[in-house]
């Protein structure tokens, strides 16, 4: 309580029934500044506020009489700033790392119920041995000597394998180059952002794999990056670098710019015929440039006049996909341009990688199996558009069925935090097992991707990539508790607890520094900026998927 | 044979469902030997429900005199739960989201109270089949446009005609609060300045649209003042004054919600907070002021980069700890009325993070039935409430759990959808090439 204190209010916001300001604290014997806002009803106001710790304030006031503002002439004392006592983080901003995580050299995993998605099923009451990065040994009983192990008692809890995510569009600066229709050029390697906070909350849902694709704005798009989730490093750190290269395709209605307005009416293609004419011409004009060039698994053929051929970036990579080097994600709903786009490839001499969202892949399965293309689809979405009218929830069970590599992918920065719920959905859209369905996150989008010698599934030699969750990872109930990336702990709840205390520790520091700057050298006052979530992608950029 | 039906059901679903409205329930039903879910009061392990005329007329572990005819299902290992309510969407009132020709929901201008959601409530939509396919029997209808959008309608997904469908309307009256922040974001082509100028604008607005109402209510009730004509707008909005018709504001910032708390007390309005992002910061003022908020999406990113990565998971669990009246719904946006049908995941995953699992179930059973005053018909299941109700085979927000049968008002719901045909469909299909022996 303070008698009668007469304090001086500083960055007053009086707008609308609603009072915010400032005021140093040392006119109540505290070290800082103190905000407080509240709202006016009736000559009364009741607010919150921040004290110069960061502790939360409740305050009420009575507003008793309106004093005319006297000349502020005053000049504050400008204080002598004090170094910094900020440390660096990986990457710098909230929740990065102090320092850049290690990996544990041998961590053995006890008593947990593990999903393999091997061959070994789900093992009750299991053991696993990971050193250096690799897994070692899985099974029961599993005795390490040393007293350098690691050990995780993970008695009640189910451990699976780090999931994987064959459609995503975090971590990149830039999704769509959708100016032309073919930009096979263009890469997400080279906009690749290892700052976005995407990869730590997609992390904390068990995540450990993205493909990071180009958007469908194009006919032929960007080439992709496959990463690795590996939180804190650079652009070049996070890249999976052993996954085969892979570029991002797309028909149907974004292609034609159907949904952009009306302005958008004149760029080819506009129809489903266009669409297979131009990636048509887009390969014949790359087996020209290869014949001319006389490039690997092509004749040589001598072109015109025989001129040197100018190297060309785009005829390039579509050469390397009849190569068979560079893996095709085709975004595509409808059976006609799925059936389609086989065609093509047979034609060319090359197999798809994989059909993305492929919302109508259940009326073709037979011919996706024949062909031997992988499918990504959504689990349930439809609807949302017209080429989507025909997607049902039972997609995915059907094309598995029918022998088709299926896996559910999220599109989304949200949805890519719970793909575990997603598998669940297998289950319940065709009864497939517990077991399997957990496998359209994992080891299905590892054998697309080409990664599946590595990630995908707990078996002796592959990568110790897992998670580790606190009940059935298909339940609705259950959460996230580690993400361990080739022995390396990424997430876990109680680092992410230690993490937000520090982030509001420092949050409050910053802030206060801001309101006790000298604001009259020139340029722009600084002011606090609580919202300001960056711009996140999604495969139209118009949130149309 | 069977292809001249396949012909025939394809002409057909492009235009309306196939599935037919139910009769009215003829007969009582008893359903016995299941867990019957209660939400309001106990759960009864092998249990039986008594419904009839499309009320519940019996609860019990063992109801000793049925009626006549009475129609005994038995359900061994089967659960028994209220259908469950969404409590913001656009279902019926879009198709296509990308297709303008099917998008009713937001009417041009910044001020139409009176436009009201049951009108254009296409019952024949294929989204509403689907939606309930999962447990879902009621929805709120919900404009969306504008500064007043107009009112809301809790919808039954079942019924030959909107009227059919229509349970309650208007719900609410539904407004979309102004930003209150300025933003700096390149997308916003407005200056700092302008956009506080319209900010301002858009509020004051607010409050004359009040005084209007109430002189129009004043005026419009006296003799003295015979030359006054029916206005639709500030007619729609005087059981709004009256205190009568809640205002269903739409609102995410701490700011808004500050504001729009403050507005109402001011105006004497009685106050449901729809969106409610932000609403675990200031808890205390809504618990203070009994305003109940539909909590939209937990399935959503964190507003705020510093954000806990959790915090949309719990933000239930906060309003909860508070004591604050909640509700969860799915996001209300049009791009996902196709998809309300996930409605019990976003409560799971509340109670994955917290939450206790029996706040999950009632925070889309009993709860928003209480927020959006149709507890006294639905939400749980008591005597004298509708028998509007299904039968399942686990825990409903569980992902893994399938519906097998939805009663709404006793009357039995055909459980098909457009889902489930394009499925069987197809699955003939590869019967036919010999790839699938089912």
């Amino acid at each position: 309580m303070v008698d009668s204190t007469e304090i001086k209010l500083k960055d007053v916001e009086n707008e609308t029934h609603r009072l915010a300001f400032t005021f140093p604290g040392k006119d109540l014997n505290l070290k800082g500044v103190v905000r407080l806002s509240g709202t006016l009803q009736n000559k009364f106001i009741t607010g919150s506020g921040v004290a110069p710790d960061g502790s939360e304030i409740k305050w009420t006031a009575h507003w008793t009489n309106t004093i005319e503002s006297k000349d502020a002439n005053e000049k504050e004392e400008s204080k002598k700033e004090s170094p910094s006592d900020l440390i660096p983080l990986f990457p710098e901003g909230a929740y990065g790392f102090a320092k850049p995580p290690s990996q544990t050299k041998k961590i053995l995993v006890k008593n947990a119920t593990i999903w393999t998605c091997g061959s070994e099923g789900i093992l009750e009451n299991a053991d696993m041995f990971i050193r250096n990065g690799i897994l070692e040994k899985i099974g029961k009983n599993i005795k390490v000597s040393g007293n350098d192990v690691y050990i995780i008692d993970a008695s009640g809890k189910h451990v699976t394998p780090g999931l994987i995510d064959a459609h995503n569009h975090s971590a990149a600066f830039a999704i769509n180059e959708g100016t032309q229709s073919v930009t096979a050029e263009v890469r997400i390697y080279d906009v690749l952002n290892s700052d976005d906070i995407a990869i730590y909350r997609q992390l904390a849902g068990g995540l450990t794999v993205a493909n990071i694709l180009h958007g469908s704005a194009n006919a032929i798009g960007g080439q992709n990056a496959v990463i690795k989730l590996r939180w804190g490093q650079t652009p070049e750190g996070i890249l999976f670098k052993e996954a085969p290269q892979g570029i991002k395709f797309a028909l149907g209605e974004n292609v034609k710019q159907s949904n952009w307005g009306d302005d958008y009416t004149t760029r080819y293609p506009q129809t489903r015929m266009g669409v297979e004419q131009i990636i048509r011409d887009a390969f014949a004009a790359a087996t020209d440039y290869a014949e001319a060039l006389g490039l690997d698994g092509f004749e040589k053929k001598s072109n015109q006049g025989n001129l040197p051929v100018r190297k060309d970036l785009e005829l390039d990579a579509l050469v390397e996909i009849m190569q068979g080097k560079r893996l095709v994600h085709c975004h595509s709903y409808r059976q006609d341009e799925i059936l389609m786009l086989t065609r093509i490839a047979e034609d060319f001499g090359f197999t798809i990688g994989t059909f993305q969202h492929v919302l109508e892949g259940y009326k073709v399965a037979d011919r996706l199996a024949e062909h031997g293309a992988g499918a990504s689809t959504f689990t349930d979405w439809w609807s949302y558009k017209f080429e989507v009218i025909d997607a049902i929830p039972y997609n995915g069970t059907i094309m598995n069925e029918v022998g088709v590599v299926t896996s559910f992918n999220s599109d989304s920065n949200e949805l890519a935090r719970r793909m575990n719920n997603e598998a669940a959905k297998a289950v319940k859209y065709g009864g497939v097992s517990q077991e399997e369905a957990l496998k359209f996150v994992t080891i299905n989008p590892a054998k697309q991707l080409g990664i599946d010698q590595y990630v995908g599934s707990l078996e002796k030699g592959k990568t110790g990539d897992f998670v580790i969750w606190s009940d059935n990872p298909l339940s609705s109930y259950t959460h996230c508790e580690q993400t361990w990336i080739e022995g390396t702990q990424y997430f876990s709840k109680e680092r992410d607890t230690e993490m937000r205390n520090r982030i509001a520790d420092e949050r409050n520091m910053l802030i206060q520094k801001i309101l006790t700057s000298d604001d009259k050298d020139g340029g722009k006052p600084m002011k606090p900026n609580g919202d300001s979530n960056s711009y996140f992608y999604s495969c139209s950029e118009g949130g149309d998927q | 044979m069977k292809r001249f039906i396949f012909a025939i059901t394809f002409i057909g679903f492009l235009f309306a469902s196939d599935q037919i409205p139910a009769p009215r329930q003829a007969h009582p039903i008893l359903l016995k030997d299941a867990t019957i879910h209660t939400v309001s009061g106990p759960t009864l392990t092998k249990g039986e429900i008594l419904f009839s005329d499309g009320k519940i007329i019996e609860i019990g572990q063992r109801i000793a005199r049925l009626p006549d005819n009475t129609e005994i299902i038995s359900l061994f290992g089967k659960h028994v739960y209220p259908g469950m309510i969404a409590a913001n969407t656009v279902l019926g009132l879009v198709e296509v989201n990308a297709v303008r020709a099917t998008r009713d929901f937001a009417e041009v201008g910044a001020v139409n109270p009176n436009v009201r959601a049951e009108v254009s409530y296409n019952p024949d939509s294929e989204l509403i089949p689907v939606t309930r396919s999962n447990g879902v029997a009621i929805v709120l209808s919900v404009p969306q446009s504008g500064l007043i959008s107009g009112t809301s309608a809790a919808m039954m997904l079942d019924g030959w005609t909107w009227e059919d469908a229509t349970l309650k309307m208007p719900v609410g009256m539904h407004i979309r609060w102004p930003r209150m922040t300025v933003s700096h974001s390149p997308w916003i082509r407005k200056n700092p300045e302008e956009q506080k100028k319209e900010r301002d604008k858009q509020l004051k607005e607010l409050d004359e649209i009040l005084d209007k109402v109430r002189a129009y209510a004043q005026s419009i009730a006296s003799e003295n003042t015979p030359a006054q004509k029916m206005d639709l707008k500030w007619q729609s909005m005087v059981s709004v004054v009256n205190g009568e018709l809640p205002v269903f504001i739409h609102a995410n910032g701490v700011q808004q919600i500050e504001a729009a708390v403050e507005w109402t007390a001011r105006q004497g309005l009685k106050l449901v907070l729809v969106g409610g992002r932000d609403a675990w910061m200031v808890a205390d003022i809504l618990k203070n002021n009994d305003i109940p908020v539909i909590i939209e999406a937990t399935h959503k990113l964190p507003a705020r980069r510093w954000a806990d990565y959790d915090m949309p998971f719990k933000t239930p669990l906060k309003l909860y700890e508070a004591g604050v009246k909640f509700c969860i719904s799915a996001n209300g946006g049009s791009f996902q009325a196709p998809h309300q049908r996930n409605l019990p995941y976003e409560a799971a995953t509340a109670a994955a993070y917290g939450l206790p699992k029996d706040e999950a179930l009632k925070s889309v059973t009993l709860y928003p039935a209480e927020i959006l005053g149709i507890a006294d018909r639905v939400g749980s299941l008591e005597v004298g409430k509708d028998a509007t109700l299904f039968i399942c085979d686990g825990d409903p927000l569980e992902v893994m759990t399938q519906v097998e049968q939805l009663y709404i008002q006793g009357r039995k719901v055909d459980m098909g959808d457009r889902h489930k045909m394009l499925r069987d469909k197809y699955i003939e299909k590869y019967r036919q090439l010999g790839l699938i022996d089912k």
